[in-house]
């Protein structure tokens, strides 16, 4: 369930890819700094966005540096120094170690154990600077975990825990204004109940061939016909799912008062988004609205 | 915050009422709390569709007393830009170009037509 939020650069301004260069760096640059060399490559879009929404809720003006990556020695670069970057890089190693956990136990994948093993002192360091957080997210995987488990035929409820997940991160830093913890609540809740559901759908032939759990096979009940066949034939409904469950987020960010934030939140809500569930609806390139 | 009504529908001190009101309308369609039924997200909708309408009314009433006490200091509104959402494509779109008077004033003519030519389109009148 990693880097399905993207921007849509065709349509994104160059001041608005700067910053949202700047904050990609931002997060890159507090992983290395908090937890050393290498971890910054588990980086992944998602966590870039939920950074922005902090930010972009609370209306803040961060410092940003200038400095040279090793990435790209020639270019200088500029990143963003604030809490909500260093916040986003502690949920990004935990959530990333807590995926591969989830992996080798599913799957038994060899990659996945020598990533977990690589990451076991970082995700338990990113677990206690988060505190509570972090308990509540392990309450949702498990809820999520043991409904897998089940065989929950139904993908609204399953993807509710992941929308759980998501919409506590999101709500984290601002316990004293109630109406932008409800906003923000309800931007990360759907946002992250589309995730799953378009990982789901995304991974609906791979799961299908080894018998993995996928919750569409079970909700319009997979008989034995071609998968592809299967998956034209669900394609309208999913589609229907997808973009209610976007569209509630977009409804509730209309509710915050805009600022130099919104064009680029805006962008990644209504085209980014847009254009990778039909992509994945789709599957193929789907550039031009 | 000391709110200016203008700054709140997103508008400009010297646009014209015409304006003034198709952005107090954007923004009531904008927040309407029919649209957040089932969620928590309804008290924020009110506040904001609060707000809103006491800034129009300001701004009314102001103009009908012909004073402005406002400056024109809002260079940077974002609120003003109409963005298409592509996940309501069956949005509810209130019907337009064909007000009451438009039905009538268009039947009593169809009538009148009809009974020129010998027919009747309706018997009453």
């Amino acid at each position: 369930m990693i880097g399905y939020i993207k921007t849509f650069k065709p349509e994104l301004k160059v001041k608005d890819l700067t910053t949202y260069e700047a904050y990609y760096c931002g997060i890159c640059k507090s992983l290395k700094k908090n937890y050393g060399l290498f971890k910054n490559m588990t980086l992944n879009f998602d966590c870039v966005f939920i950074s922005l929404i902090l930010d972009a809720l609370n209306d803040t003006h961060p410092e940003a540096k200038s400095f040279r990556c090793a990435y790209s020695p020639l270019k200088k670069k500029v990143r963003v120094v604030n809490n909500a970057t260093d916040f986003t890089s502690d949920i990004n190693i935990y959530l990333t170690y807590k995926k591969l956990k989830d992996d080798v136990k599913d799957e038994h994948k060899f990659v996945s154990f020598i990533g977990s093993l690589l990451l076991t002192r970082s995700g338990k360091k990113a677990g206690k600077r988060l505190g509570d957080l972090a308990i509540k997210i392990d309450n949702n995987l498990n809820e999520l975990y043991k409904l897998e488990n089940s065989s929950c035929s139904d993908s609204n409820e399953i993807a509710n825990f992941y929308g759980n997940v998501v919409g506590d991160i999101c709500r984290e830093k601002f316990i004293s204004n109630k109406s932008l913890v409800k906003i923000s609540y309800h931007i990360g809740y759907n946002i992250g109940k589309w995730v799953y559901l378009i990982d789901a759908f995304d991974d609906l032939e791979k799961d299908f061939k080894s018998g993995a759990y996928n919750p569409y096979l079970l909700e319009y009940k997979y008989t034995n016909q071609d998968i592809n066949e299967f998956k034209y034939s669900i394609k309208e409904k999913v589609r229907k799912q997808l973009y209610m469950t976007v569209d509630k987020a977009v409804a509730a960010y209309e509710l915050a008062s805009e600022n130099g934030y919104s064009p680029l939140i805006f962008n990644i809500l209504l085209e980014g988004i847009y254009n990778t569930t039909n992509t994945i609806i789709e599957g193929k390139c789907n550039y031009g609205k | 915050m000391a709110n200016n009504p203008y700054t709140v529908l997103g508008v400009s001190t010297n646009s014209t009422d015409e304006q003034i009101k198709t952005a107090y309308r954007n923004m009531v369609k904008k927040y309407h709390p029919d649209k957040y039924q089932e969620t928590d997200l309804k008290e924020v909708a009110e506040e904001k569709l609060a707000e809103v309408n006491v800034a129009y009314d300001d701004i009314i009433k102001q103009r009908a007393s012909g004073q402005n006490n406002y400056n024109n200091n809002n260079n940077q509104t974002y609120q003003n830009q109409q963005r298409q959402n592509p996940y309501r494509q069956t949005n509810y779109q209130p019907a337009s170009g064909a007000s009451a008077c438009d039905v009538c004033s268009c039947l009593i003519c169809s009538d009148c037509c009809c009974e020129c030519c010998g027919g009747d389109l309706i018997a009453c009148c």
